[in-house]
């Protein structure tokens, strides 16, 4: 009879379950991992809720500390976990996230080839930098003829920005890693010299800015919902990122070429060019986050190296986090800036707005140390004996 | 103008200096396998924590080990995730960085320490003989105390490094983790003790910045030293000795940066000068790309995370 069967089952299972544990004291038995077939997707967003708790008791735990006005600690709380998701705010978190999902999934472009791109900032920069370039100096033009120019200006810059470590790394096998990450930093500087006192753009006020473009090339809001234009873009790319991936044949080619270039190379498939496709247009689509930085975010429209902050580095840890898959890129980047913004408001508390960098990192961190729970099992196994390999 | 130039030198090696530990460090690090990305955050966190310290303490010595501390600290949450969760060397070097910075920012404003001046710093000692060689005696030997023990640093790791068994231990585990793990090396308390090492020296170079360069805490005081350093390891194909002369090297540029007017080249813009280690990194990437084989590329299984399982 079938309830027999399973209740018996569940009598062994507990019972084996007491004997094992029973061993963890005798020293036959310890807790250890064991490696899993695959990492189950229930598994994934377990590995993530449990990452965001912890995260949440953590920053819960330096707020406490660090609040002046103990009695304001849950509204604090719930200013960073929950204001900027469930009420009107949202509008702000997806702002704040457009620019980081789009620099992410030019990230994940490269990532297909298992390439590392670090150098998002820089290439965000230099996307951001081309477009005011645009902007500075073809002004006259109407504004619907400049706003399309901007954006393949930045999508250009950020191609140029990235084509070094692009280049080098297909015929050179030089490290992409260390090269993107270096171009970051000239970047910086190229920008910070061209805001400079000395610089081409300089506003002349007598400080290192640039004058703000005008407003007809900024992107506008839809409405009053706080939602800018640029969320369509962000649109575009994740339709592009998935159609291109998942059903073309390039694709494909740089799927098998991530996996095992030698497999890729021997079924005839062109290696050199796909790397080096792959991070131009990695480089590409993180431009026109730049771009969304300086024309669609609400911001200040000018043109400054530290707009981008580090959405460069925060993507390819997206990225990496969200194994590349589409939706999972998008809500983890609404989630990361929600909670930045959140962060970022308890200025009013007392707390310094770099709290904000310090929750994200802490974020990042469990996310990154939870997400062995997707490939690990832990349990209580049997001691083995030491035996040849 | 020859004076002009020792002072250049001089100042050259007391910016250098700054990124010596970092790069060591990372060496020792890389030199077990494991790639620590997240060393700007730890310099940062380690200024932080020196200067912390020191405020409160008003003891170079203690700001000292609190800067090495907190390095040491950073590098055991990622040699843990690493080691023991085994995840991506790069995306934990990258949150390590962005914690790391985030915690150095968020705590130095808050303890409102940013601008402050530390209470007390490492002063100059001019060592008797060596600092009365004409040239090489004002440049080498009238620094700081760190300055000095940097080079016995140097001398320190490279003899470890290459003539000890323990330093071919350490080798072992990096080029080929499983025949280490075979021959009985343990091969996970190597990695983990060398990457808190190199942390700690990470750590040591945000202590120089806040108590010996600027003498002060500021937001973004390492500069991306904790970058530069991770390009001068390839620039330093791993070994000690190189890893001094390429500090200094880049201390040089960023020195000359400091000092363009005193050569009358004060209307190149700073910026681009400050553009050359990057670089110049990447120049050196590519020619040794190229030319040289196996023997200066790094550990062979540097960034593999080592699993006892897949042998």
């Amino acid at each position: 009879m079938k309830h027999t069967a399973i209740f018996d089952k569940c009598c062994t299972g507990i019972k084996s379950f007491f004997k094992r544990l029973e061993g963890v004291f005798k020293g036959t038995h310890r807790i250890g991992v064991r490696k899993r077939a695959s990492g189950i997707t229930g598994q994934v967003v377990f590995s993530r809720i449990v990452a965001i708790v912890a995260a949440a008791l953590l920053v819960g735990l330096v707020l406490l500390i660090v609040l002046n006005d103990k009695t304001r600690f849950g509204e604090a709380l719930e200013r960073v976990f929950i204001n900027r998701f469930f009420t009107a705010n949202i509008a702000m978190t997806i702002k704040d996230a457009v620019p980081l999902i789009i620099a992410t999934f030019g990230i994940a472009v490269a990532f297909r080839m298992k390439l590392w791109n670090i150098g998002g900032n820089g290439q965000m920069i230099a996307g951001s930098m081309f477009a005011y370039g645009v902007w500075f100096y073809l002004r006259a033009l109407p504004a619907w003829v400049l706003i399309p120019l901007m954006m393949l200006a930045a999508m250009l810059g950020g191609a140029v920005c990235s084509s070094i470590a692009a280049f080098t790394k297909a015929y050179l096998n030089v490290n992409e890693t260390i090269v993107t990450l270096m171009m970051n930093y000239a970047m910086i500087q190229l920008g910070a010299f061209m805001i400079s006192l000395v610089g081409p753009w300089n506003a002349g006020t007598g400080f290192n800015n640039s004058e703000p473009m005008s407003q007809d090339v900024v992107l506008p809001q839809i409405g009053k919902s706080g939602i800018y234009v640029t969320v369509f873009i962000v649109l575009v790319v994740m339709l592009l990122y998935y159609f291109v991936m998942n059903k073309s044949k390039w694709g494909y080619e740089m799927r098998v070429t991530g996996e095992n270039s030698n497999a890729a190379r021997y079924a005839g498939m062109p290696v050199k060019r796909n790397i080096v496709l792959s991070l131009l247009i990695s480089g590409a689509i993180a431009g026109l986050a730049g771009y969304c930085v300086l024309a669609g975010n609400g911001g200040q429209p000018t043109f400054s190296p530290s707009a981008v902050g580090s959405i460069g580095f925060t993507a390819v840890m997206v990225a990496w986090l969200s194994r590349l898959n589409p939706w999972g890129i998008a809500l983890m980047a609404l989630l990361i800036s929600g909670i930045t913004n959140g962060a970022n408001s308890l200025q009013s508390f007392g707390v310094d707005q770099s709290i904000a960098e310090f929750a994200r990192g802490l974020i990042l961190m469990l996310i990154l140390a939870m997400d062995f729970l997707t490939r690990y099992k832990i349990g209580i196994y049997e001691k083995e004996t030491k035996e040849g390999a | 103008m020859l004076n002009t130039v020792i002072g250049l030198l001089n100042y050259a090696v007391l910016c250098g200096t700054a990124y010596l530990f970092a790069t060591l460090g990372e060496i020792i690090t890389q030199r077990s396998g494991i790639m620590n990305l997240g060393l700007e955050g730890m310099v940062m966190f380690g200024a932080v924590c020196t200067a912390i310290v020191t405020t409160l303490t008003g003891s170079v010595l203690a700001g000292t080990v609190a800067g090495m501390l907190g390095g040491a600290l950073l590098a055991a949450l990622h040699a843990f995730i690493c080691i023991r969760l085994k995840a991506s060397q790069v995306a934990s070097g990258l949150a390590l960085t962005i914690l790391g910075l985030g915690m150095a920012n968020f705590l130095g404003k808050q303890f409102k320490l940013v601008g402050n001046s530390m209470p007390v710093t490492y002063e100059n000692i001019k060592i008797p003989l060596l600092g009365d060689i004409p040239v090489v005696g004002e440049i080498l030997f009238n620094q700081n105390l760190l300055v000095y023990i940097g080079y016995i640093l140097v001398i320190v790791l490279t003899v470890f490094l290459f003539k000890t068994k323990a330093g071919m231990r350490l080798r072992a585990v990096g080029e080929n983790p499983a025949a280490a793990d075979a021959a009985g090396i343990n091969v996970f308390g190597i990695q983990y003790g060398y990457t808190i090492f190199g942390g700690a020296l990470a750590g040591l170079s945000g202590v120089y910045f806040v108590l010996a360069l600027q003498k002060s805490f500021q937001s973004n005081i390492s500069g991306g030293a904790g970058w530069l350093a991770v390009a001068l390891v390839i620039f330093a194909l791993w070994r000690p000795s190189l890893a001094l002369v390429g500090s200094f090297m880049f201390g040089l540029i960023v020195s000359f940066q400091v000092r363009l007017s005193d050569f009358g080249l004060q209307n190149i813009p700073p910026e681009f000068i400050k553009m050359i280690p990057y670089i110049a990194t990447i120049v050196v990437l590519i020619l040794i790309s190229g030319k040289v084989r196996r023997s200066a590329g790094g550990p062979a299984a540097l960034g593999v995370p080592y699993d006892r399982e897949e042998r």
